[in-house]
This record gives C-alpha cells, sequence and structure tokens, in this order.
C-alpha cells in the first residue's frame, strides 16, 4: 500500500479542501492513523502552558486601552472632494492633513474637475512633505531624548506633535493608506504615553521605555521619515506643455 | 449570500457611531482570545499584552472598514496575527541547538520509550519538561512567516485560506510555510519524531 507522505497527512488531519483522497485512506490505514496522532500529539505542546488570563482580563485591557483611544472612529469616508480648495482649511495643518494620504502615496481616488495645473499641485506637494518629513522628524529627536533619559517630565512639545499627528493620522486612514495610518496610530499611542510620563515612577518610565523599544516605534518613524525624504528628492515632473 | 446575525452585531454598528462604551463590551469580550493567539504566536507575555492593546486600538480606529463578510472576531484575529507577525520580524532568531534527550542524572534517555506511558511518573514527567523547553526552542528558531502560519493553521485551526490573508501572502506559501515549521519542529524533536518524506 502507498501511503500518502507527512505533508498530505497533515491537509488531511486540518481538513482542508483537496485531500479527499487522503482523508479516504486514512479511513482505511490503522499506521497511517498512527502517524497522525503521533505527530498531532506533539505538535498540540507546541500549544500548550498559555499563561492564564482572568475572566476580568478583557476589563483591565479595556482600563489601560481607553486613555489612548482616539476620540472617535474615523467615519466611513465623505465622497470624494475637490483636491485643491483653499477656503475650506482654516490652517495650514488641516490642508496638510486633508491631503497627506493622496501625496504621501502618489495616487488619487477620482477625478478631480476642474484640472489643477501640475505645476500648483507640485509645489502644495513639496510644503506637504517638508511638513510631514519635519513631523516624523520631530517625532524622531523627541522619542529618542525621552528614551536616553532616566527621569523627568514630559518633553516639550509633546502635546503640540500629538495633535499635529493625530490630524495626519485621520487623514492617512481616510485616503485608505492602511500602512502609513498604522504607523502615525503607533506614534500617536507613545506620544500619549510619553505625555503622562510625569505621573511615572522611575520603574514604570523604565517599563514604558523597554515596551517602546519592544515595539520598534522609533525604527518605523525612521522609516518613514525616510521614505517621505525620498519622495521630497524626486525631481518634480516637467508641466505638460498646454495646447493653445 | 446574506451574512447571519452575529453575536457582536448591536455593540458594532453602536460603536461605529463612536460609541465608546459599546467597544469597551467588544474589547472585554474578545480580549482573552486575542491574548491567547498572541502568545501562541510570540511565547512571551509582555509581547503579547503589547499585542492586544495594538489589535485593539487599530480595530477602533478601522471600525468603518470592517465589511462584516466574515465576523468581527475573525476580523479581529486578523489584525491581531498582523501584529504579532510584525513583532515576529523585529525579532533576532535564535539558532537551533539541539542535544540528547536525559534523565534527572545527565543519563541520555530514548523519549519514545516514555510517550506510550499512561501514568505519570518522574521521567515522564522531565521528558514532558524537555520537549516542551525543545518546541519552544524550536518555535523561536522558525522564521516569522512560518511561526505565524504554524500557531494560526495547527493551534487556532484557521484555514489556509484566512492565514494568507492575514499574513498577506498567497495560499501556497502560506501552506509551505506551515509544512517547513512542521518539518522543523520535527527535527529539533528527532530521534523521537523522525521526518518521514
Amino acid at each position: 500500500m502507498n501511503h500518502p507522505n507527512d505533508d498530505a497527512l497533515l491537509v488531511a488531519m486540518w481538513d482542508e479542501p483537496g485531500a479527499d483522497a487522503e482523508r479516504a485512506h486514512l479511513a482505511g490505514c490503522a499506521t497511517c492513523r498512527e502517524r497522525v496522532a503521533a505527530l498531532r500529539a506533539v505538535l498540540d505542546a507546541a500549544g500548550e502552558d498559555v499563561p492564564e488570563r482572568g475572566p476580568d482580563y478583557g476589563a483591565q485591557v479595556w482600563a489601560r486601552l481607553a486613555p489612548q483611544l482616539p476620540a472617535r472612529p474615523v467615519p466611513v469616508p465623505a465622497p470624494p472632494r475637490r483636491l485643491v480648495s483653499f477656503h475650506r482649511f482654516a490652517s495650514f495643518g488641516a490642508l496638510a492633513a486633508s491631503l497627506l494620504a493622496a501625496f504621501l502615496i502618489g495616487r488619487h481616488t477620482a477625478p478631480l474637475p476642474p484640472p489643477v495645473p501640475v505645476v500648483e499641485t507640485q509645489v502644495r506637494e513639496r510644503v506637504l512633505l517638508v511638513a510631514v518629513g519635519d513631523h516624523l522628524e520631530r517625532s524622531r529627536v523627541l522619542l529618542v531624548e525621552w528614551m536616553n533619559e532616566a527621569e523627568g517630565g514630559a518633553p516639550h512639545g509633546a502635546e503640540e506633535l500629538l495633535r499635529t499627528n493625530r490630524l495626519y493620522r485621520a487623514s492617512a486612514e481616510r485616503g485608505g493608506d492602511a500602512d502609513v495610518a498604522d504607523v502615525l496610530l503607533e506614534l500617536e499611542r507613545t506620544l500619549l504615553e510619553i505625555a503622562r510620563a510625569p505621573e511615572f515612577g522611575p520603574a514604570e518610565r523604565a517599563e514604558l521605555q523597554a515596551r517602546i523599544e519592544r515595539r520598534g516605534t522609533l525604527f518605523k518613524v525612521r522609516v518613514l521619515g525616510e521614505q517621505v525624504r525620498q519622495r521630497q528628492a524626486r525631481p518634480a515632473v516637467e508641466a505638460p506643455v498646454q495646447e493653445s | 449570500m446574506e451574512r447571519m446575525e452575529g453575536p457582536d452585531d448591536a455593540e458594532l454598528s453602536r460603536a461605529r457611531a463612536g460609541d465608546a462604551e459599546a467597544f469597551r463590551r467588544l474589547v472585554e469580550r474578545h480580549a482573552r482570545g486575542v491574548f491567547r493567539l498572541a502568545f501562541r504566536m510570540l511565547g512571551n507575555e509582555q509581547d503579547a499584552e503589547d499585542v492586544v492593546q495594538e489589535t485593539f486600538l487599530k480595530a477602533w480606529s478601522r471600525l468603518h472598514q470592517f465589511e462584516a463578510r466574515s465576523s468581527f472576531g475573525a476580523w479581529l484575529r486578523r489584525i491581531a496575527a498582523n501584529c504579532a507577525y510584525d513583532t515576529l520580524r523585529r525579532r533576532k532568531r535564535t539558532p537551533l541547538a539541539a542535544g540528547p534527550w536525559t534523565d534527572d542524572e545527565g543519563g541520555e534517555i530514548d523519549p519514545l520509550q516514555e510517550l506510550p506511558s499512561p501514568t505519570p511518573s518522574a521521567d515522564r514527567e522531565l521528558w514532558g519538561a524537555q520537549l516542551r523547553a525543545r518546541l519552544g526552542a524550536a518555535l523561536h528558531a522558525l522564521s516569522p512567516l512560518e511561526r505565524a502560519a504554524f500557531t494560526l493553521r495547527h493551534l487556532e485551526e484557521r484555514p489556509i485560506a484566512e492565514i494568507a490573508r492575514a499574513l498577506g501572502c498567497d495560499d501556497n506559501n502560506a501552506k509551505q510555510s506551515v509544512f517547513r515549521a512542521v518539518r522543523k519542529l520535527r527535527r529539533a524533536l528527532s530521534p523521537a519524531f523522525p521526518v518521514t518524506p
């Protein structure tokens, strides 16, 4: 009798589609059933020893989570708006935030009549990239300094960076750029934790520093900042010649 | 095909409208499952706790993206698996060093002799501890994709197609990663559980 190999037996054991022949073989082959049982026993051991969490664990998670939650989830995106309409924005921060996703990843999701002159768009894109790059760099420097200090209050500027970051993150989420939004969400969480640091004793502070280190927040911010810088460094595309 | 109403639907619709209290109930309902998945993928309590926090933070900020094609629990698992996978990718892997199976005096034992015994004994307990230690070391030595795919398939019993979606690879890649993980785990346990072709 030809016995299925281990890979085929695994597929049958897990009841994945496409293993009907192996399942039929198992039904009639005691040797293979024993192989599967031994295999399962060993692999199951890899899932043992998960530390027990009590029935109030969910409440504990919520207690830690609640202070970090942004005010409300990002609502369902509104219908596409005109890309450029300066009068709608009260500040450069809001303008930059609303355009972040489209500029950062260089894509537009809908036709945008009337067309914006290419040169004008490029100028604004570069201004925006400088703003985002500056935000990431200032956040990086603040994080590096805070991570290397054993004591002290909330670093100067943390609250302001937090506010700006919220704008950028919400915009990236609205623009559907999950990767950028993820990094900014993590940065926001970290800035929030640092802004609360004066309440911490030395042990809690060291623990928070270790946690931020493990999460790799600094690394992610550095990578995103580098991507923005690379985009800034790209030469501008020449404007098409207008037909008269 | 219409999706059946799920146990989380009422809270979900309120949470999507910004009701943090409804989201709290979802967190309380799913936190233990998310922790278990994260711990199995990472083998470290602190990292698993971080993944739990990160998962719910992302879930809150992406609630508008949840399309209800799957259950809320499955969607959360996908986010958690992805966060844990990122953590694995940032980690340095520990090379695997396999040695002989030994008893409490350091003498070599044949673990296969210990396996069928239904009754607990000192040797059997020692063997069990060695098995778990070797498995733990072998899991640490897997690539991030292998470990994530193996955990999701064998321990969390998720189908290959769902694993592929969670880890951002195709079905075949996910399946082959699980196979490689199983082979490596068995190799780490050899000669007790030799790899067969």
